[in-house]
């Protein structure tokens, strides 16, 4: 008899039910510790994962409310809605604004802290932890302290010192024109440091040949960063960038607890509106194809971020 | 073989399901109702606004000890109170036996047949013969029944700093500019002559002031700070419909007494705080209290509120008044302006109040109504009105009596300014109260949106007003329309 190899990565499971079929009892015995294993974490991930998603996607045909008894199937009308509803197209490019213009600041600043931290020899792990700061806190509280205390227009302490300096007071979240770049500055003040962690990471992984041999080359400065380090961190930077925009894309707590989304809709974003929807009117047929519809644009994105970036990645491994 | 399983396990759900049934909400009915009013070892849970309900704890010691039940409390924090209520009953999902709620979603509650009709023996002990008009006909009940139990009326008011408007050099100087005497405002045209001569003055504490503050922050009262001035633009004495035609459901909201409302406001907001677009309640009141502002739009709170030494630097410069009126109003019936004798008042009883309703999902529908019923007493209710914290302003005549508010701290003027401007409002014949039908949430954002777009300049009023309409149309068609204008006329008190 022939005996089959088994592959290193092939499951265990998979591997005792060939040989079952084979040595009859014995391997049956053998076979059921694997499913006692498999089946729950199978069980959890069809509960928690699968079905919700399919459940939800089921929603977006329904007029389903919790707010009122009976469900009835819609067909395609909460899609069509989606088109006429101009709430959802102004979170739509709230949202873009968002996570284009907040992850773009972050990035930059967060490089170049990076690069700052890491010319120093002493302390790195103390602004690593300085700057980490930020991220650990609630970004609930985010929104209370750095976007309503600070910001607050008539008894902040920002608009107070532009008010002794003799500027105007800025209308930081009553203006539709600037709340969304409030939102966007709170945004960065906590975000920053993610950005910062792993570009810095990124940074001291970095091979030091390429550096020399550019140094004897006589490279330096903006030279040496634009040719070398840049092109080598493509794939760090692609990755904190995918990671952090598809997070912007799901911002709501700042929003919430700083504008509430307005003035207006003027920071509304498409998860404040889902949430809005689906928990505040209980709309949770509508509020699933919002949040479908964000799906599918997060998803859009992804890809083509990942088809433009693909030859940089390419290039720079 | 599976199929045999499958039926034994349908057959066992089917069993369960009939127990839990018969165990349940169904099986507990007023009917049931125990003659003792002593419910030893029982819980019963109330559910209500987090920084509110929990104010009930002065009181339910007592009846604790005398019924041998346990008051169990479930604050939900106040933005989320209505959704919680609502997606729990429309779940079938036991929240509370209680609900501590707003009149507009308690009506949604009536509406639907989802709360106990408040059983005769407990009405006794409410002194519903005290109870105005306004809160017996649209608060407590729906369609001539009585659901709700007593606790909170809620009108929006003026509060002024009487301080300032009897100050000789402001009365001199705004009478040379305006030609007219200080006074508190009769109507919204000299309430924004008051907010523009006040604005930028520095009256006490070293910085400008604003003649003005207000609640136009959507997702919160916008939708109460818009009708509260709109309600005398469009609101005729002899028609009782207001937001929307009671025949046809069409929406009321961009005729041109609203547009008017709105653009009064838009105007009216350069004389308020830069950041009042994002006041919430407790901004408004604070900024009030605060002593940043001369005017105020309020519900009666900020009267408790001003004697508070540790927020409020205005005890005892304050006065009270029902809201500012206008020389004319728009007839939606006859599509014409009118211009009555007298200014036109119509008071607004924006949000409603908070009650009490016992939920058809209780498990304890005798002891729920019991304590409820307590707590609803006018002893109880009188106390809650002056307890610090409890948001609880007057709902009956009894309660305004300004003895129990000079006895509270206030001075004997502002006690009876302070009553009046309330009895005044409550009584007026043409008081407009809150919409309580379903889909309130949906009208409320829609309206907020227009609103503060109007406000910030991103749509001209009768644009963000005609775009309301449009969207209020879409959602009465969604809901219904028929079935809406049922709601909508047994709201009212109209056959339906």
């Amino acid at each position: 008899m022939r005996v089959v190899p088994r592959h290193r990565s092939q499951p265990l499971g998979a591997a005792s039910s060939r040989g079952a079929e084979r040595s009859g009892a014995g391997a049956a015995v053998a076979h059921a510790p694997a499913g006692f294993f498999l089946n729950p974490a199978a069980i959890i991930v069809v509960l928690l994962s699968i079905f919700p998603f399919v459940l939800s996607l089921g929603m977006t045909f329904t007029n389903w409310n919790l707010l009122y008894p009976g469900v009835a199937f819609r067909g395609l009308d909460n899609w069509a809605r989606l088109f006429g509803d101009a709430t959802f197209q102004r979170s739509v490019a709230n949202t873009v604004f968002f996570t284009v213009v907040a992850t773009a600041i972050e990035y930059v600043i967060g490089f170049a802290l990076a690069l700052l931290v890491l010319q120093i020899e002493r302390g790195q792990r103390f602004f690593r932890l300085i700057f980490l700061i930020p991220m650990m806190i609630s970004p609930a509280a985010v929104g209370y302290v750095v976007g309503r205390m600070l910001f607050s227009e008539t008894q902040g302490p920002i608009n107070d010192l532009l008010y002794r300096v003799g500027i105007s007071p800025v209308p930081w979240t009553s203006n539709p024109a600037m709340a969304p770049w409030t939102i966007v500055i709170a945004d960065v003040w906590q975000w920053t440091s993610f950005m910062f962690v792993l570009l810095l990471a990124g940074l001291q992984s970095l091979p030091h040949e390429p550096f020399e041999a550019a140094r004897i080359d006589g490279a330096s400065g903006w030279k040496l960063f634009a040719q070398i380090t840049f092109p080598l961190m493509v794939p760090v930077s692609v990755t904190a960038v995918l990671i952090r925009s598809l997070e912007l894309f799901k911002l709501i707590d700042l929003v919430r607890v700083m504008t509430g989304g307005g003035p207006g809709t003027a920071t509304e974003s498409v998860t404040l509106y889902v949430y809005d929807l689906a928990l505040n009117r209980g709309d949770m047929g509508y509020g699933a194809t919002v949040a479908y519809a964000l799906l599918i644009l997060v998803v859009l994105y992804a890809l083509i971020y990942l088809a433009l970036t693909r030859r940089a990645v390419a290039n720079a491994t | 073989m599976k199929s045999p399983r499958w039926r034994q396990l349908a057959m066992a759900a089917a069993l369960l399901g009939s127990l839990i049934g018969a165990s349940g909400p169904v099986a507990l009915t007023t009917a049931q109702t125990p003659p003792s009013a002593q419910f030893p070892g029982a819980t019963v849970t109330i559910a209500g606004p987090a920084g509110q309900v929990e104010c009930i704890k002065n009181w339910t010691g007592d009846w604790e000890k005398r019924t041998g039940a346990t008051v169990n409390i479930n604050a939900i924090p106040f933005a989320d109170i209505d959704s919680k209520v609502l997606a729990a009953t429309g779940t079938g999902t036991f929240l509370a036996d209680i609900y501590y709620i707003g009149a507009q979603t308690a009506g949604q509650l009536m509406g639907a047949g989802q709360v106990l009709e408040v059983p005769q023996d407990v009405r006794g002990g409410l002194a519903l013969d005290q109870i105005p008009d306004i809160y017996n006909k649209y608060q407590l009940s729906w369609n001539g029944k009585l659901y709700g139990i007593p606790w909170d009326g809620d009108m929006l008011m003026l509060n002024y700093r009487s301080d300032l408007l009897s100050d000789p050099n402001y009365q001199k100087a705004f009478k040379d500019q305006f030609g007219y005497d200080l006074a508190p405002p009769q109507s919204w045209k000299q309430y924004a002559d008051i907010a523009q001569f006040f604005t930028g003055k520095d009256w006490d504490n070293g910085k400008p002031g604003y003649g003005l503050d207000e609640l136009p922050m959507r997702h919160n009262h916008a939708w109460n700070g818009f009708f509260a001035r709109a309600a005398v633009y469009a609101k005729a004495p002899d028609d009782p419909a207001f937001f929307f035609d009671p025949d046809t459901m069409k929406p009321r909201i961009n005729n041109p007494g609203f547009v008017k409302a709105l653009e009064d406001w838009k105007t009216a907001m350069q004389w308020g705080p830069p950041d009042m677009m994002s006041y919430d309640w407790a901004a408004n009141a604070q900024a009030f209290v605060g002593g940043h502002a001369a005017l105020n739009i309020q519900w009666g709170d900020i009267g408790p509120m001003s004697l508070d030494p540790n927020s409020s630097v205005v005890n005892g410069k304050v006065g009270f008044a029902m809201l500012p009126g206008a020389t004319q109003f728009w007839d939606a019936k006859k599509g014409a302006w009118e211009t009555p004798s007298e200014p036109n008042r119509a008071p607004f009883a924006g949000f409603g109040g908070w009650i009490f309703v016992v939920p058809k999902l209780t498990q304890n529908a005798a002891a729920a109504f019991d304590l409820a019923s307590y707590l609803g007493s006018p002893e109880i209710r009188a106390k809650a009105m002056v307890t610090p914290g409890c948001g609880v302003n007057p709902d009956s005549l009894t309660q305004l009596d300004p003895k129990l508010w000079v006895a509270a701290g206030f001075s004997q003027q502002a006690a009876e300014q302070y009553t009046q401007a309330i009895k005044d409002s409550l009584t007026n014949p043409n008081v407009v109260f809150d919409l309580r039908i379903p889909g309130i949430q949906d009208y409320k954002d829609a309206l907020e949106i227009a609103v503060t777009k109007a406000l910030t300049g991103e749509a001209t009023p009768q644009q963000a007003l005609d775009e309301a309409a449009q969207q209020w149309d879409q959602i009465t068609d969604r809901l219904g329309r028929d079935q809406q204008g049922k709601y909508y006329r047994e709201s009212l008190g109209l056959a339906s």
